[in-house]
């Protein structure tokens, strides 16, 4: 499956965020929305205070399963205040995860994207895939996606060019720009939100099937 | 001199081969075989319908374009990752940070196929007269096993294959791109031989050792009622059965018979 969904992340999906708070933050992997509390035993990031001449880094943490729980493959991490964590597996196991997590006056979440949240989707298959916020039906969009007939090297050189273009929707003070992206199979499209109180990004399907609740974990 | 004849001509034993056929009914079989570089588990029935009869003294029953209506539901397995390219996503940078390349593993797949089909057989019967439990039955056996040609068919049948591969596989994530060209690659790698050779082993067995049934008869069985209580019932018992092809002024199936009363 190739589901457009930020809550349940499958290869193919990666969920970023930057951390601009020091202190200690704990954060969970889970198959379905975390309804519990974080605690000491949940996976660690220390923000530590950035360098004067430090440049912002980006920390990849890889999900597999390992007898039906899911591993970061970085734990602990530690990292630098401004510092960008992302998440995504290749594991085939993993049949979807979500990350919720809490800082210093803050949390973050791949079901609740805040400020300096990014959601990514490779789209896998042609169509027309409208998106919704279940949380805010008023964020929502658009991705069409045309199919690709690489039967020779010409063509397949070209699609492959397409592919390294991103496409990319902006969510801020509750709009969303573009309203719609066009795009071939394979390219990926990023939802970078800059400020509100949790965003999930979830096909319009999967939300009217009754993907719309979910409790987020907050400490 | 045997005590009862009964004669049939070719159209009569034609008649008689068209009902031997709807007795025979649908045979079933299912197995495993080779699709070419595949792995397959099938299973198929059969029937037989039409034909015609040309009766050759002294016992040769030759069948001619006899219908055998097969329909065969066959599953493989196909592991992807051996018919396309290895495949990644590439990095991407946006807002300051870059996705990873991620490569993509193909799975392995089942493709379920069903199709259906007639290949016309003609081939040579001898007649098998034999008495099995209470019944005189006159059979027909094939000689041998005639060449099944299977014709030009199969092309459509492997296309129609093509076609069942696409749409198992269509759903898999990023395969679009190299679909058509996979699938052109699957089915000649399948082949008219492999899917030839695989009929040929599921529908063999169907027309090796085919009977016929053409006649049957009770061995005792009344011919005259009792007609009181000092009359009783007159039964007869076939003793011995034969049956030959003769030529006389035309070729004849020729069944006959002893008996006691």
């Amino acid at each position: 499956m190739n589901s457009l969904d930020s809550r349940s992340l499958r290869i193919g999906d990666c969920y970023a965020q930057k951390f601009d708070i020091e202190g200690e933050v704990r954060y969970a992997l889970s198959h379905s929305y975390l309804t519990r509390a974080l605690d000491k035993d949940d996976f660690l990031i220390t923000v530590n205070k950035r360098a004067q001449k430090g440049e912002p880094a980006q920390h990849t943490v890889h999900v597999t399963s390992k007898n039906g729980e899911l591993t970061p493959d970085l734990n602990p991490l530690e990292i630098a205040s401004g510092d960008i964590v992302l998440w995504y597996t290749t594991h085939p196991s993993v049949l979807g995860f979500a990350v919720t997590g809490v800082g210093p006056k803050f949390a973050f979440g791949s079901g609740a994207l805040r400020a300096e949240g990014v959601y990514t989707h490779a789209f896998g298959v042609p169509g027309t895939f409208d998106w919704v916020n279940p949380l805010d039906p008023k964020i929502y969009g658009s991705v069409d996606v045309k199919a690709v007939d690489a039967r020779d090297a010409k063509q397949l050189k070209a699609w492959y060019a397409l592919l390294e273009k991103p496409a990319a929707f902006e969510i801020k003070d509750g709009k969303v720009s573009p309203k719609r992206v066009d795009i071939v199979v394979g390219q990926t499209v990023f939802w970078k939100v800059w400020n509100g109180d949790g965003v999930a990004i979830t096909d319009k399907r999967l939300a009217e099937a009754g993907g719309t609740v979910y409790t987020s974990a907050r400490r | 001199m045997s005590d009862i004849v009964a004669a049939a001509d070719q159209v009569a034993t034609t008649k008689l081969l068209n009902v031997a056929e709807g007795l025979l009914g649908t045979q079933t079989k299912s197995g495993s075989g080779s699709l070419g570089p595949f792995s397959a588990s099938y299973s198929a029935s059969v029937n037989f319908t039409g034909g015609s009869v040309v009766l050759t003294p002294p016992n040769v029953i030759e069948l001619a374009n006899v219908h055998l209506n097969y329909s065969v539901n066959l599953s493989f397995g196909l592991d992807l990752n051996d018919f396309l390219p290895h495949f990644c996503l590439p990095q991407i940078c946006i807002f300051g940070f870059c996705t990873p390349k991620i490569c993509i593993s193909w799975p392995t797949v089942t493709i379920p196929f069903g199709f259906s089909d007639t290949v016309d057989i003609s081939a040579d019967f001898t007649l098998n007269p034999h008495l099995q439990g209470p019944d005189w039955l006159i059979d027909i056996v094939i000689v041998g096993v005639p060449l099944l040609q299977f014709g030009a068919t199969t092309a459509s049948i492997l296309a129609a294959l093509g076609l069942a591969i696409t749409a198992a596989v269509a759903w898999i994530p990023f395969i679009g791109p190299f679909l058509a060209a996979a699938v052109i690659v699957i089915v000649a790698a399948i082949g008219i031989a492999g899917l030839t050779g695989l009929l040929g082993s599921i529908i063999t067995p169907f027309v090796s050792g085919l009977t016929f049934n053409i006649y049957k008869q009770k061995q005792h069985f009344p011919v005259l009622p009792a007609s009181g209580p000092n009359d009783p019932e007159v039964d007869i018992n076939i003793t011995a059965l034969n049956a030959t092809v003769q030529a006389s002024d035309k070729n004849e199936l020729v069944i006959a018979g002893d008996f006691t009363a």
